[in-house]
């Protein structure tokens, strides 16, 4: 998204992807809302894989709360979206080069790191540049590089796993979400319908809480939930945690999506957010390049612009997680019966997350406690 | 000493973000240990979806190797 909008303005960009093939491996579980995506692009079917509609959430004591919310959101198939977006930056004009893995950035004078030192087809190579985007993910190597210090605890993570299955039992336009530590401790399980029968059935389990590997609670998860299946891929990743105190630029090094940790802590929602971050840190540079590419200033406004938009929404999913984290789950069941009641039958077509989660909370004398994580 | 495992290693670079010290680095080829740098701290280990990253002792070896 960064190329493209660059290449849109007409700022010369290279695009480095260190994999043969932009899309693969994957690892996401490709869910967005509608709004997080038709902003940024116009949703094409050739890489929709199935809309949403309604949500499924269980609770630990397999009770049931469906949730009818019509255009709620897609499953993507990301393979396709990701290469459409690079070529339409290199429509635009931008140098999209795979195979090329930076290994480090160029040394550092008063205006910033001069370029990215690259491994091209064994042989190393050196590109000059006037900013630098880091969207090398969650492993982001580049903010190391840089100076700005990336790493993550391991409360800051979701350790997850996926599977993407073939001839399952799913409805098509229904998203399924379990809860419960013997399910996903710190966690949740999901099931992404990719089609009829297909579909990305995966986890996320809060590391140094769980007794056991991601891969072992999917496989648990994936025999109790289906009869039958078949297993066509197995992707496993790591999920961030938004961290308000990390900063997302460094002299003319910029952070986006994963590396910036722009993800919404509660659901692991990374997509949209890395889309906007994209957007947001391709027009900055491009002003930045276009007054010459001597101001760090006019780079700030990067952090400064996506903050204003976002941070108070990623910030409350944060306290969202701390409050999650603490829950038992006798503590998830009372919130799946307490939702059943308080949305009955009602068809959703918004969802405003701070009232509803302030409404959930004071639902209940046990969580009740648990509304200071809110007050920020 | 932190070993790893490439049939469990799904190369998804979570072991390499909640390194500290940069031990661990993610190529195109593959997941690469700098054992010099590692301090055994096994954050990598505990983060790992797969089990694909343990710390083996040098016991690990005799035992091991005497089971085989």
């Amino acid at each position: 998204m960064a190329a493209k909008t660059l290449a849109e303005k007409g700022v010369k960009v290279l695009l480095l992807e260190k994999h043969p093939e932009i899309g693969v491996p994957l690892s996401c579980a490709e869910a967005i809302s509608v709004s997080g995506l038709d902003r940024f692009v116009i949703p094409d079917p050739e890489w929709i894989s199935s809309q949403i509609h309604k949500m499924l959430l269980v609770s630990p004591s397999n009770e049931k709360l469906t949730v009818h919310h019509p255009q709620a959101g897609f499953v993507l198939n990301r393979k396709i979206f990701d290469k459409r977006l690079a070529q339409k930056a290199a429509s635009l004009g931008a140098c999209v080069r795979v195979n090329s893995c930076a290994v480090g950035l160029l040394s550092l004078n008063k205006d910033g790191f001069c370029g990215v030192k690259v491994l091209e087809d064994g042989k190393e190579k050196e590109y000059g540049a006037k900013a630098i985007l880091g969207a090398d993910g969650v492993e982001s190597w580049v903010a190391r590089w840089a100076g700005i210090d990336s790493s993550l605890r391991l409360d800051q993570t979701e350790s997850s796993a996926q599977y993407l299955l073939r001839d399952v039992e799913v409805e098509p336009d229904r998203m399924e979400f379990y809860l419960g530590r013997s399910v996903a401790p710190g966690g949740y399980a999901w099931v992404f319908p990719k089609s009829d029968h297909t579909a990305n059935v995966g986890l996320a389990i809060t590391p140094d809480r769980s007794p056991k590997k991601a891969k072992e609670f999917l496989d648990q998860f994936v025999q109790k939930r289906f009869s039958s299946f078949r297993k066509i891929e197995f992707t496993m990743g790591c999920i961030p945690t938004f961290n308000r105190k990390k900063s997302l630029v460094k002299k003319n090094v910029l952070l986006v999506g994963d590396a910036g940790r722009l993800v919404e802590s509660l659901s692991g929602a990374g997509i949209s957010n890395a889309l906007l971050s994209g957007k947001i840190a391709g027009e900055v540079v491009s002003q930045f390049v276009k007054q010459g590419g001597y101001s760090f200033s006019t780079l700030k406004r990067y952090e400064d612009r996506l903050l204003r938009e976002k941070g108070r929404e990623l910030r409350f999913y944060s306290y969202c997680r701390a409050i999650f984290l603490k829950m038992t789950d006798e503590d998830f069941d009372a919130v799946v019966y307490f939702l059943k009641e308080y949305l009955g039958d009602r068809t959703i077509t918004a969802i405003q997350p701070i009232e509803l989660v302030k409404t959930i909370l004071k639902s209940n004398r046990r969580l009740l406690p648990l509304l200071r994580h809110l007050i920020w | 000493m932190l070993r790893l495992n490439l049939k469990l290693c799904g190369e998804c670079g979570g072991c390499v973000a909640v390194c500290s010290v940069g031990a661990l680095e993610l190529y195109s080829e593959g997941l690469k240990i700098k054992p010099k740098q590692c301090t055994l701290c096994q954050n990598c280990v505990i983060f790992c979806p797969t089990g694909a990253l343990q710390i083996k002792t040098s016991q690990d070896k005799v035992s091991s190797s005497s089971q085989t």
